[in-house]
């Protein structure tokens, strides 16, 4: 301590400007007094303000970048295409729309990505746009946030949703809260290949939307078709905010579609239904989707609500709660395990607002509470896909 | 404000050829956080501030580097670069309001300290994991290189940050894509009790600039005089040839890692 006193930065730069003849005892003293009356003043200032003042809707407010979703219309040309094409396709119409936008990620580059979305992105866009990144989620998305208070929007690609957890910490602490905190967005796409059904194991599988709806200042986007995955992108990349948007890796080669061959955005926070009926409400999003309207095949006299939500931050829950006031049955299903997720927190919402219309306990259904097993068998058995008639019948039973 | 005994007095000035003005200028951008720093901890013992995080000591790196920066390049601080704020000539009302949480701090009473940016003072703050910010400044450089502008950016941590994964990705990152950042890393011997010995064992930080082959200085941290005048001819370089630089201050903070914490760790000899 003493040894370092005597380094003391200030006291043996004032003896060597007065050795020079630099400073004066007199200089000195008037910094001295000048800095200590700044200080006095200012703090009297300080000390004389109220405390701080807010209303909760002024709170929730400041969580997120305020956003005016702007309408470009689907034309009437289309074609038909698969999820991951779609996917593409908006990717690139949204880097030919926002010049400035990078796009980050492993192998994305000369490779095209290990799902090839990116595969002509570096002869289209050049290499300063679309970046191979080293192995390190964290870094990247702390770097697209120094992007995002520097101006320039970004994507992070990555390789697998599984991987985001090596970059949780950024997620979910910087760019989450960073709007609240000090006004300043954190204008970031991060795509997040996800989902199970592919026999990929514990690492290659899971769908993690749920890690990111819990903390406030995300959003979140799920879609199950190509025509909305490259609408909420091109939307994504519009919203100064971060969002999360999930593509599961097992629709992007088995789904097609007819979609708009034109730039086009869809709004999030709006469900949609693929059916309307009056028995029943199946609430989902994503595989799931597709799973509900295979089971829906072995129940052709049933008249069922189903609702593909869509975006999980916003959330449509209006669009659930009047549904379930009109069929007073309701199931919800995520492939997600079931304890904290999406399907869970709907249930909890339903039965605080609609409970005098419900004709039956709300069910919920989901993977097991296991990690995701790799072999076709056990992953058949986790996934709660062959559950899906059962708990329907179960409810209808009711 | 002199030291009671002389004999360890070892710093040794470098011969420049600073104006008397800029001298004064940095003496007295020194005092200024120095009687900032006194004040509060008078005010923190009277109870009427609830915490602080002393710099005391390490003065000369905070005002060095924002002098040698131009005010329109970002500079990314952790919580002892009182300094920084200072010589970015923010009003000290917002400060003190600030710290206090109320609204004319920077925000509305959300985040306390230094934990906040402002676009205005080109100053981004620290969130308290320290690691991610250093990543932050490498898109901030890579904005500026993406833009065309000869920009660079600087970003502070601690020798007890550099432990953290964090680090080493920001200037992995940095170094492979040639970003402009100033990587400032102040030694001060300890992470908030841990003696660097059990924060590390490599002989000094500025060797790790071998494993991302980033150039590295170890700068004397006390010495404004060195600071300022490395500082300001790497700036220029770098401005002029965009790379990451990694610069080791060696320095000591004279007080506990925030007050309630206490200096009984150090020996007094």
């Amino acid at each position: 301590m003493n040894e370092w006193a005597a380094k003391d930065p200030i006291s043996n730069f004032k003896e060597f400007l007065q050795e020079k003849n630099i400073l004066t005892e007199e200089i000195d003293n008037e910094y001295i007094n000048e800095i200590k009356v700044e200080i006095d003043e200012n703090l009297q200032l300080a000390f004389e303000e109220e405390v701080v003042i807010s209303s909760t809707s002024e709170e929730l407010n400041d969580v997120y970048q305020e956003f005016e979703f702007q309408h470009f219309e689907e034309n009437y040309e289309t074609e038909n295409i698969r999820f991951i094409d779609a996917i593409a396709e908006g990717l690139k119409q949204s880097m030919q729309k926002h010049e400035d936008l990078v796009l980050m990620g492993q192998d994305i580059a000369d490779y095209g990505g290990v799902f090839k979305i990116t595969e002509n992105s570096l002869t289209d866009f050049g290499k300063d746009r679309v970046r191979n990144t080293p192995i390190c989620e964290s870094g990247i998305v702390a770097t697209a946030m120094g992007l995002s208070i520097n101006g320039v929007k970004s994507m992070v690609e990555m390789q697998f949703a599984d991987f985001v957890s090596s970059g949780f910490n950024p997620i979910v602490n910087y760019l989450a809260k960073i709007h609240y905190r000090w006004n300043q967005q954190a204008d970031v796409v991060i795509r997040m290949p996800c989902g199970a059904g592919v026999q990929a194991g514990p690492f290659h599988s899971q769908t993690n939307e749920a890690w990111f709806t819990k903390t406030p200042g995300l959003k979140v986007v799920y879609p199950a078709f190509p025509k909305d995955a490259k609408g909420l992108l091109n939307t994504a990349f519009n919203d100064p905010n971060p969002v999360l948007f999930f593509e599961h890796k097992a629709l992007y080669r088995s789904i097609r579609q007819e979609v708009p061959t034109n730039y086009y955005t869809i709004p999030f926070g709006k469900a949609a239904f693929l059916q309307e009926g009056n028995e029943v409400s199946i609430v989902t999003y994503g595989a799931a989707v597709h799973w509900a309207m295979e089971a829906l095949l072995e129940f052709p006299n049933l008249s069922v609500d189903l609702i593909d939500l869509r975006t999980l931050q916003p959330l449509d829950i209006e669009t659930v709660f009047n549904s379930v006031k009109k069929t007073g049955r309701v199931l919800i299903i995520n492939e997600d395990s079931i304890f904290g997720s999406i399907a869970s927190d709907i249930a909890a919402q339903i039965a605080e607002e609609c409970f005098e219309y419900l004709d039956a306990p709300i069910k919920r259904l989901g993977s097991m509470e296991t990690p995701i097993p790799f072999t076709k068998n056990l992953e058949d058995q986790y996934l709660p896909k062959n559950r899906i008639n059962e708990k329907l019948k179960e409810l209808m039973a009711y | 404000m002199k030291p009671a005994t002389t004999e360890f007095t070892t710093i040794k000035y470098p011969d420049t050829k600073l104006s008397d003005s800029t001298l004064l200028k940095l003496y007295r951008g020194m005092l200024k956080p120095r009687l900032i720093e006194e004040k509060m901890l008078i005010l923190l013992r009277q109870g009427r501030i609830s915490k602080w995080f002393s710099g005391i000591g390490q003065e000369a790196i905070s005002i060095g580097v924002t002098m040698a920066m131009q005010e329109d390049e970002y500079i990314l601080p952790m919580h002892r670069n009182l300094g920084v704020f200072t010589a970015r000539e923010i009003p000290l009302y917002r400060l003190f309001s600030q710290w206090q949480g109320k609204a004319n701090g920077f925000t509305k009473g959300r985040d306390r300290s230094f934990h906040f940016g402002t676009q205005e003072y080109k100053i981004v703050g620290m969130i308290s994991h320290l690691g991610p910010q250093l990543g932050v400044a490498d898109g901030i450089a890579l904005a500026h290189k993406l833009k065309n502008e000869n920009k660079l950016t600087a970003v502070f941590t601690g020798e007890g940050g550099t432990s953290e994964g964090d680090f080493h990705e920001a200037l992995n990152i940095a170094s492979v894509w040639d970003l402009p950042v100033l990587f400032c890393v102040e030694n001060n011997g300890y992470g908030l009790s841990t003696p660097t010995t059990e924060q590390y064992r490599c002989k000094n930080i500025m060797d790790r600039g071998i494993g991302y082959g980033m150039e590295a200085h170890q700068i004397d941290g006390n010495n404004i005089l060195e600071v300022f005048t490395k500082v300001s001819e790497i700036a220029e370089s770098v401005r002029k040839n965009p790379r990451p630089v990694l610069l080791e201050f060696i320095t000591f903070r004279m007080r506990g890692h925030e007050e309630a914490s206490g200096t009984k760790y150090v020996p007094q000899d």
